[in-house]
């Protein structure tokens, strides 16, 4: 007899353990499931049973329906001046976050080394944010400035997207009219911008929010 | 009973990892650029040209030969005033200067013995990064003199000064007006 408790014992724990190993695998998983291990003695109830409450969930995903990749080329930056846009589709089942790292803080120009006192190498413009998602509109704008890495917290978009990081939106999956902004008037001092090219990159990242 | 709770804790604690972590989902270039210029600044105000007219006056002695050149080198720098500096600045780092003086000249014919044009020197002086450098242009010569700056100029307060000197004429001057110019190039250069 005791050799068929044993036996039962090692059931129960095969089923828990398959019934464990089933809900890592399974997505979504839904309410409670009960497993059943069943032994018999003599003189004893013909049943046992073993309740096993499970939780699941769906992994929060976020991303852009497409990815962005542009390439704006803006013309003489101290003659006219210049806007362009990029939109993007949202794809986040949760609140989520959006970042905006700048590489230079502006458009620089590389080659033109230290300038002197009245000249300039970097010319400043402008990034806005205008995001849709369920809980209505999010819009921002920040200086490229405020988005270099060495900047401090002027903006709240800057950096790299985290859970914490960034600008915070509702739920947004596939609402259309999203978009990225960068702009800038014709530049006229204080200062002079050196001949040249001048360049920036926007890095783009999102993330799930708290 | 002890294992079993144990296992459910691990499936549950691997389901409530968080979210995936932040991916890059987009990168915008930016390219711009300036072109090489130079331009005159009065404050915010951008232009092209300075100058001004000089009016000196009598140019004779009272014997009718010209007047003193330090004389008149003076009376150029005092009647153009501040008109005959500027602030040039160039985008570019090593701009060109051109500068043609042409003489003072009367339409009426001088005889022998009198003269109706009068020479003088253009001296121009460009202060660079590296220091000043002065362009010296006579109106005897029509063509002008030129020179490549080896350094930027300076981004900051007048940098440009137009003066003169050398003034000379034979004989006496024949009565009426003289009118001369002076003209500075400054281009962006290579």
């Amino acid at each position: 007899m005791l050799e068929v408790r044993i036996k039962a014992v090692w059931m129960v724990r095969a089923a828990a353990t398959a019934a464990a190993i089933a809900v890592t695998g399974i997505q979504p998983a839904t309410a409670q499931t009960y497993t059943y291990a069943y032994y018999q003695t003599a003189n004893k109830s013909p049943t046992a049973s073993l309740t096993i409450p499970v939780k699941a969930s769906v992994n929060t995903s976020c991303g852009f329906q497409q990815v962005i990749n542009e390439n704006f080329n803006v013309g003489n930056i101290d003659e006219a001046g210049w806007t362009r846009s990029t939109s993007f589709v949202p794809e986040c089942t949760t609140p989520w976050r959006i970042a905006i790292s700048s590489t230079n803080g502006g458009l620089l120009n590389n080659g033109a080394g230290t300038p002197v006192a009245g000249y300039l190498n970097k010319a400043p413009y402008t990034v806005s944010l205008k995001v849709k998602s369920d809980a209505g509109d999010v819009n921002a704008s920040c200086a490229a400035a405020d988005l270099h890495s060495s900047a401090g917290t002027n903006c709240t978009f800057k950096g790299t997207a985290s859970m914490t990081n960034g600008l915070r939106v509702g739920r947004s999956y596939q609402l259309i009219g999203s978009s990225i902004q960068v702009a800038a008037p014709a530049y006229t001092g204080p200062g002079v911008l050196i001949s040249g090219t001048y360049q920036d990159t926007l890095t783009v990242t999102v993330s799930p929010s708290t | 009973m002890k294992k079993i709770a144990l296992i459910a804790m691990t499936a549950a604690a691997v389901i409530a990892t968080p979210a995936m972590a932040q991916d890059v989902t987009g990168t915008i270039n930016i390219t711009g650029s300036v072109a090489k210029k130079c331009f005159v600044l009065n404050g915010s105000a951008v232009s092209s040209t300075f100058g001004t007219t000089v009016a000196l006056g009598e140019l004779a002695k009272s014997d009718g030969t010209l007047r003193a050149s330090s004389d008149l080198s003076s009376a150029f720098a005092t009647a153009g005033g501040s008109a005959l500096d500027a602030q040039v600045v160039c985008t570019s780092a090593t701009p060109s200067v051109s500068v043609t003086a042409e003489p003072l000249a009367n339409t009426v014919t001088a005889d022998t013995g009198y003269d109706n044009s009068i020479d003088y020197r253009a001296d121009v002086t460009l202060t660079t990064v590296a220091g000043d450098v002065t362009v010296n242009d006579p109106s005897s010569n029509i063509a002008a003199t030129t020179t490549n700056l080896t350094s930027r100029l300076t981004g900051t307060g007048t940098n440009v000064k137009v003066r003169t000197s050398n003034w000379t004429a034979d004989g006496v001057l024949v009565a009426g007006s003289y009118t001369g110019k002076i003209t500075v190039v400054i281009a962006p250069g290579a």
